[in-house]
């Protein structure tokens, strides 16, 4: 199974990548929604996105939206650890434009391996 | 000599002309000789033989003066004045008499004769004098009664303003005591007018005992004006009313060489509206303090996730490596403690920030109200003592269920803490009011219409006014470090804010706190009434409806139903996409819920225009969601309607849909 990770802070990054490849996956990853979307022209065996919802150049919510109008078949799991500056809740709108699931952070390898199970299966 | 005397003549004539002399008297010869005499004198005269001649010239006026004969051939001149005064009060006479009367003269002047004259020879010398003395007296009474008159006039004047003045006056002496008081200040004090009577300044004004008041009226008293002031007056009533006072010194008055005149105007009104005006300030205040700490807190509460992600991973799967009889287990198990205890502190933070909006449903408060104090009951001390009044009745809020849990549980175990030490009772309410426009005016926070109140009180140490000012504010806390983060209230005022409501905070040091928290009603169980229903448009057409909450699923079908609609539901997306697949023409129209597990109304809507162009779909949004009109266009999706559904909204949007 192959997996895109998108998310900007190189820790984040980092920690999901590590867990998802102890686990035998495939992972790509990208800093940004726009490098993202790059990649995602170029590998096509992707089966699904994890995607940060606040990041600089191109943020979550509109890469859930083009993921959706042109890969209408990955899967997509939006990540977030709430709003900086307004009071909103990305996560739930990122549910309502079609993030399968959603995970908030912080979270633990098992929590991450229980959802992404999920999409894949 | 002459000269002197020519002017002094015609200056007497003036005055004289100003009199009429009525002769009476019946020796032809006498009274033309006095009416020569007179007319020469400048006089006005008139002569008259009889006392019934007498009545037909003399009119009454103040400026006719009657010389009277005593003995007439019809009448004495004694039943000549008694005839006139039945007609007149003031007559003005001199009485004459022959010689040897003068026992009758002085009869004549205790009745009120100006003077007398004894018909001697010559005594039409004396005459002049005589008449001309009488002219001046009167003149000089006419002029006495004319002052008072006036004096009288104004004097009246001043009492009718002084009383119908809308400010209350009052008089007082240089000892501080009443000496006169207005209708208004006898209406002001609440004390009866022969109550006031000389009592002291100091019963209705205690602060006249401040060394201030006291410094102005001295300095009032070496003639300086004193600027109008505010004070307190104290009601017999023990009410107390803020006015605004003006002192003048009035000198001469009331018989003493000062007095004090105050002019006092209630300014509760004013006082009032400025106070009410200052609170709506500080409360606007105080809600956009907090607003943007929790926006300030929210943008924290992010990067603070960011940062523990790693943390509480890496320190998770080494754990997961490491063999457990490995000593470094102890160290990154305190490690993923302390995230763990750092996760839930921000998600309060993101709570008390409104960040986390989770799922609302109609839900029973009373239910959550019971079900929480059953858990926080064993943990209180039996040293207090528990009341509830929870109204079953109310009607249902838009709330989640787990926040509402959480309102009551804060709110509750504050209550009993604070009531620790020395036990106490512990009030908890649950009722439906509602509020009206003025409540409404002074809490902007709060909307009009009906709400569910609850209402939790202690009777515990209680808070002074600077706690309180602060007291949803987050990490603020009164309680031991061990004992809470502090973020209790605020995470409750962030979720009652979340909801639409508002909660209010009474207190008092030493005595309590109640706290009110209000939350809207929600109108989807309105009943409806028949007439309302006819006025709504209904039809024959299928409808297939799909949420997967059958509460909403079986609402919606009872109200479609009962407008005409064929109607099927649906509980999970999936399935209604392959009903659709099998039967593309069965349905007019499809009602979807927004959020659903396995596939989003939106993206329902658009798999059901690949199969067939242009289905007429609805969507239905919960509470605060809201959809842009570019993504509604590019799922398909007709019109939107929202939660709680209203049967004559959800009526009118179908037909906009089925009949365009």
């Amino acid at each position: 199974m192959h997996i895109l990770v998108i998310e900007d802070d190189a820790e984040v990054r980092d920690m999901v990548c590590k867990m998802l490849k102890d686990e035998e996956y495939e992972v790509v990853s990208a800093i940004n929604g726009r490098e993202g979307m790059e990649l995602l022209r170029n590998e096509s065996n992707i089966d699904l996105v994890i995607t940060d919802i606040l990041m600089p150049e191109k943020e979550g919510i509109e890469t859930i939206r083009e993921l959706k109008r042109d890969y209408p078949s990955i899967k997509i799991l939006a990540i977030s650890g709430g709003s900086r500056f307004l009071l909103h809740d990305f996560l739930r709108s990122a549910k309502l434009l079609g993030a399968d699931l959603t995970l908030s952070k912080p979270f633990v390898k098992k929590d991450l391996l229980k959802v992404v199970k999920l999409l894949l299966e | 000599m002459v000269k002197k005397q020519k002017k002094s003549v015609s200056s007497g004539n003036q005055d004289q002309a100003s009199y009429k002399i009525i002769i009476i008297d019946d020796d032809e010869s006498v009274n033309r000789l006095i009416q020569r005499t007179l007319d020469r004198e400048g006089f006005r005269t008139e002569s008259a033989r009889t006392g019934k001649e007498a009545f037909s010239k003399f009119t009454g006026r103040d400026d006719e003066i009657l010389l009277l004969d005593y003995q007439l051939p019809d009448m004495t001149g004694k039943e000549v004045l008694r005839s006139l005064s039945k007609k007149y009060q003031r007559i003005h006479f001199v009485i004459m008499t022959g010689h040897g009367d003068e026992k009758i003269a002085v009869d004549m002047m205790k009745l009120g004769a100006r003077d007398y004259i004894i018909k001697r020879p010559n005594f039409i010398y004396l005459l002049t004098p005589k008449i001309k003395r009488v002219c001046a007296e009167i003149d000089k009474e006419r002029h006495f009664m004319q002052t008072e008159e006036s004096l009288k006039e104004s004097e009246e004047k001043y009492k009718a303003s002084f009383n119908k003045s809308r400010d209350a006056i009052l008089v007082f002496s240089r000892e501080r005591r009443i000496v006169d008081v207005n209708q208004r200040f006898v209406e002001l004090s609440g004390c009866l007018e022969t109550e006031l009577e000389s009592m002291h300044l100091q019963v209705f004004f205690p602060e006249t005992a401040d060394p201030k008041t006291e410094e102005r009226l001295r300095s009032m008293l070496h003639g300086k004006e004193i600027p109008i002031f505010e004070a307190k007056l104290l009601t017999k009533n023990k009410m107390i009313i803020p006015v605004e006072i003006g002192v003048t010194m009035l000198t001469n008055c009331y018989d003493q060489e000062f007095v004090f005149q105050a002019n006092i105007r209630d300014i509760s009104r004013r006082k009032q509206a400025e106070a009410d005006k200052t609170k709506l300030e500080e409360q606007l205040r105080r809600s956009q303090k907090l607003e943007t700490i929790g926006t300030l807190a929210g943008g924290i509460a992010h990067d603070f996730n960011n940062i523990l992600t790693p943390i509480m991973g890496y320190a998770d799967m080494a754990l997961a490596d490491l063999p457990s009889t490995s000593p470094l287990r102890n160290d990154l198990e305190a490690i993923l403690n302390g995230a763990y205890r750092a996760k839930d502190l921000v998600e309060q933070i993101l709570l008390f920030s409104r960040q986390i909006e989770k799922e609302r449903k109609p839900l029973g408060l009373h239910l959550i109200v019971k079900e929480g104090l059953k858990l926080i009951r064993p943990s209180i001390p039996t040293t207090i003592d528990i009341r509830q009044r929870i109204d079953d009745s109310c009607d249902k809020i838009m709330a989640d269920p787990s926040q509402m849990h959480e309102v009551v549980v804060n709110l509750c175990t504050n209550a009993w803490q604070a009531m620790e030490e020395k036990g106490g009772t512990l009030t908890i309410e649950l009722r439906q009011v509602e509020v009206d426009a003025a409540t409404a005016k002074s809490n902007p926070n709060l909307k009009e219409g009906q709400h569910v109140r609850l209402t939790v009180s202690d009777t515990g140490t209680g808070m002074d006014d600077a706690i309180l000012e602060r007291i949803f504010e987050p990490f603020l806390t009164t309680k031991a470090v061990d004992k809470g983060t502090g973020m209790g209230l605020s995470v409750v005022h962030g979720i009652v804010r979340g909801h639409h409501g508002d909660i209010l905070v009474y207190s008092e040091p030493g005595k309590g706190t109640t706290f009110h928290v209000y939350l809207p009603v929600t109108s989807s169980e309105k009943k409806i009434s028949k007439k309302e229903l006819a006025a709504i448009q209904g039809g024959e057409e299928s409808i297939l409806v799909v949420d997967d909450e059958e509460v909403v699923l079986n609402v919606v079908q009872k109200m479609l139903k009962r407008l005409g609609y064929k109607v099927d539901i649906c509980n999970r997306s999936i399935d209604a996409l392959k009903t659709i697949r099998r039967h593309p023409e069965k349905y007019h129209l499809v009602i979807s819920d927004l959020t659903m597990p396995d596939m989003t109304g939106l993206i329902l809507s658009e798999r059901l225009q690949q199969i067939r162009p242009e289905f007429p779909t609805i969507i239905m949004t919960g509470f605060g969601e809201s959809l842009q009109e570019d993504i509604l266009h590019h799922y398909g999706v007709h019109e939107v309607t929202g939660k709680p559904i209203i049967i004559r909204e959800l009526a009118g949007v179908i037909r906009k849909v089925l009949d365009t």
